[in-house]
């Protein structure tokens, strides 16, 4: 980083703009400020705080946040309002940056406290390496100054020897230092591929843009295709044992079917005696039926028809006879002795001996057997009357069963006949029957096989249309697997560099620890010539060592030794910081430039004596690209010797009054 | 954590250094402008080693 120039807008002494340029010169690379005390010099050193970071420590007595010139602050007839601004033009990696700290002071009134200040705002431009001009994003201003000169090592580069802190007191430095000593970039680096779990970081981007459910469901596919091609194959292997036994067994239907053939009216006729024989079979249980209900018959009728001469004269002598048709028929005289016993009628009246009734029931009596057997007569005649038809029927009935019987026993006979004579014919033959029993359990094998074939047809175009829609889910998702493929490559890469930065951080950063303290020690015995020396330990914490009785311990500093010990840590910053930063072992080492590191210092030569302000002023140019010195011309007087060949640049300080300075270029470095 | 995919990869050490140049110097340029937020890094680191990967060592 080179400082080219810094502006001051009516901020404290330095009323209204005054720019002052510093030299950028390589080998001319210091500037020299003169000015005695009071004249600015830590105002000017202020404003590079105030300009970077937004603070300036002023002394408590001069009203420190108020950073308003006072001449305009306490003039008559003064504008409404003031600006105040700092600004620093810089270069850092090859990047020009303008950047500028502005306050508006806004006049409110006529009393002491009128002015109302505005907050700071801070803007950044770069210009690009095509001489385009763009604007550091809002928010992000604090980031890029601190990446530029960190804020915890500000006080070292702009160094007010007078009120520095001593560097061993700071616990912050180890981030400071490894990020001006080149180390930021692999830090970031780390942190920007990340892991899986920062979504931010590209591998948490890639992982986020990982189809995981695509792989599974690709995976799922594949295993449906899988599957039913396997079941298919076994569909297959299962309709061709099918068909072969379907060959097989189509072998024995041919087979069967030609004895058949050749058999084929010894398989008539031992069809049609089977037929004969069941039909025999039949005939004979409708003879034993016949012969039953003939039997019946006879013994029901037969009697009947036996009797007919008995009765027709029977018949004969009662219709010669006189009998008076009284009484009432089927009626007896138990009937008729119950009513009277029973004391009523059946007509309701009272049956007493001396009713009407009584008498008429016992006058009744006497038309009944036997009394009077006229009813039983006109009854039995009744009988032979109705059972003359019956012994007419008889006859016919019982000839036409008798035909019947005969009938059955002719057809048996000649069904057996039939049987005999076939069985005369075949005898000897094979029976056809088997075979064709055979033939039809060949057919229902036959059958159920083609069915099963079927079905296993069925089954295949079903394992089919399953895989084809696998097979389209799978194809679809070919993309997203292939992205993920991809995306694995990606990984595989970031996953590599993260673990080339993490096995070579730490070793990098001790490294540079290293270096640093061996240069620190360096600058140090050049500026002090005891047996102490400057150790940095792994957090960058600054001591001085001494050797006390045999052994090396921390020992009490004078200010004067701390100033030496803090001046040779910048200083051997600044020279390391300059070198090359790389990162790696031969094989895979990566390296960068790293940049340069101006030092700004306010009375640098602040109580040192002769020898000291020349062993500073040698070791300032040697180590930083730029020095800007403030300095007091008493203490220059010693400087110049050494330092004139290496100044680029005076300015002087010309004091008008306590409120008014102002910068005047040019000089002499014999002044 | 490596996947199994990620694991199974053969890195080209061309490729791999060249990664290393471009993502240190990206870095480098974003400390100087603060141009990019985290979340743009992770992208434009992406795109390096995507670039890189698919490409010639």
């Amino acid at each position: 980083m080179l400082i080219k120039s810094i502006t001051m807008n009516n901020f404290r002494q330095f009323k209204g703009e005054q720019r002052l340029e510093f030299s950028t010169d390589s080998e001319k690379n210091v500037t020299v400020l003169l000015g005695d005390n009071t004249f600015g010099k830590t105002t000017i050193l202020q404003a590079f705080n105030w300009c970077l970071y937004g603070v300036a420590d002023f002394p408590k007595n001069s009203r420190p946040d108020f950073l308003l010139n006072l001449d305009l602050a306490n003039g008559q007839g003064s504008d409404t309002c003031y600006d105040v601004y700092v600004k620093l033009i810089l270069e850092h990696e090859g990047k020009e940056y303008t950047i500028k700290r502005a306050q508006r002071y806004t006049n409110t009134g006529f009393d002491s406290e009128r002015w109302s200040a505005d907050s700071a705002v801070v803007k950044i431009f770069y210009k690009e390496s095509d001489g385009r001009t763009k604007e550091v994003r809002e928010g992000e201003e604090r980031r890029v100054i601190n990446n530029i000169l960190p804020a915890s090592l500000s006080g070292y580069f702009f160094f007010d020897t007078e009120r520095v802190s001593d560097i061993s007191a700071r616990k912050d430095l180890k981030d400071a230092v490894s990020g001006l000593l080149g180390l930021a970039p692999v830090e970031k680096a780390r942190k920007h591929i990340g892991e899986e779990t920062k979504k931010k970081s590209a591998i948490g981007q890639w992982y986020e843009a990982r189809d995981n459910n695509g792989d599974g469901r690709a995976s799922e596919a594949k295993s449906t295709i899988d599957r039913e091609s396997a079941r298919i194959d076994e569909l297959n292997q299962q309709i061709a044992d099918i068909d072969a036994e379907l060959k097989k067994l189509s072998e024995q239907k041919e087979k069967i079917d030609k004895i058949l053939r050749d058999n084929e009216a010894t398989a008539a006729l031992q069809l049609e005696k089977q037929r004969l024989e069941a039909e025999l079979e039949k005939t004979q249980t409708t003879l034993e039926q016949s012969n039953k209900s003939f039997k019946e018959f006879y013994s029901h009728e037969a009697l009947n028809y036996l009797m007919q001469p008995l009765l027709v004269g029977a018949e004969e002598t009662l219709s010669r006879s006189k009998l008076a048709d009284v009484g009432i028929r089927d009626m007896t005289e138990a009937s008729i002795r119950s009513i009277i016993e029973r004391g009523v009628c059946v007509c309701g009246a009272p049956v007493t001996s001396e009713s009407a009734a009584y008498h008429h029931l016992l006058e009744e009596i006497k038309n009944l057997p036997p009394t009077n057997i006229s009813t039983a007569v006109q009854s039995f005649r009744e009988l032979i009357k109705n059972n003359e038809r019956n012994r007419e029927t008889f006859m016919p009935n019982i000839a036409e069963r008798y035909r019947t019987l005969n009938d059955i026993r002719d057809n048996i006979m000649a069904t057996e006949a039939k049987i005999s004579d076939i069985s005369e014919q075949i005898s000897g033959k094979e029976n056809m029957g088997e075979h064709e029993a055979n033939l039809r359990r060949i057919e229902n094998n036959i059958e159920s096989n083609i069915e099963q074939r079927n079905r296993c047809n069925r089954d295949i175009g079903a394992a089919e249309n399953s895989m084809a829609s696998a097979k389209k889910v799978y194809d679809g998702l070919a993309v997203a697997t292939e992205k993920n493929a991809r995306i694995d490559r990606y990984v595989a890469y970031a996953q590599n560099i993260c673990d080339w930065i993490d096995d070579h951080y730490e070793a990098k950063q001790n490294e540079m620890r290293t270096n640093l303290e061996s240069q620190v020690n360096a600058i140090f015995k050049r500026m002090y010539h005891g047996e102490r020396r400057v150790r940095i330990d792994n957090n960058f914490s600054v001591s001085l060592l001494a050797w006390v009785q045999g052994k090396e311990q921390e020992t009490g500093e004078s200010e004067g030794l701390k100033r030496v010990k803090n001046f040779a840590f910048i200083a051997g910053l600044v020279n390391i910081a300059k070198q090359k930063a790389s990162m790696g072992n031969k094989t895979d080492e990566i390296s960068w430039q790293n940049e340069a590191y101006p030092l700004v210092m306010d009375a640098p030569f602040s109580n040192a004596d002769e020898t000291h302000i020349q062993n500073i002023s040698q070791i300032l140019p040697e180590v930083a690209n730029q020095v800007i010195m403030f300095v007091m011309e008493k203490d220059w007087q010693y400087a110049k010797n050494v330092m004139a060949g290496r100044v680029g640049r005076y300015c002087n300080l010309k004091k008008n009054s306590e409120t008014y300075t102002e910068i005047s270029l040019g000089g002499d470095a014999n002044v | 954590m490596l996947s199994e995919g990620a694991k199974c990869i053969d890195i080209d050490p061309g490729k791999l250094k060249k990664m290393k140049k471009e993502i240190i110097e990206l870095e480098r340029n974003n400390i100087k402008t603060g141009e990019k937020t985290d979340s743009e890094m992770g992208r434009a680191i992406r795109a390096i080693i995507e670039r890189i990967a698919d490409g010639e060592a």
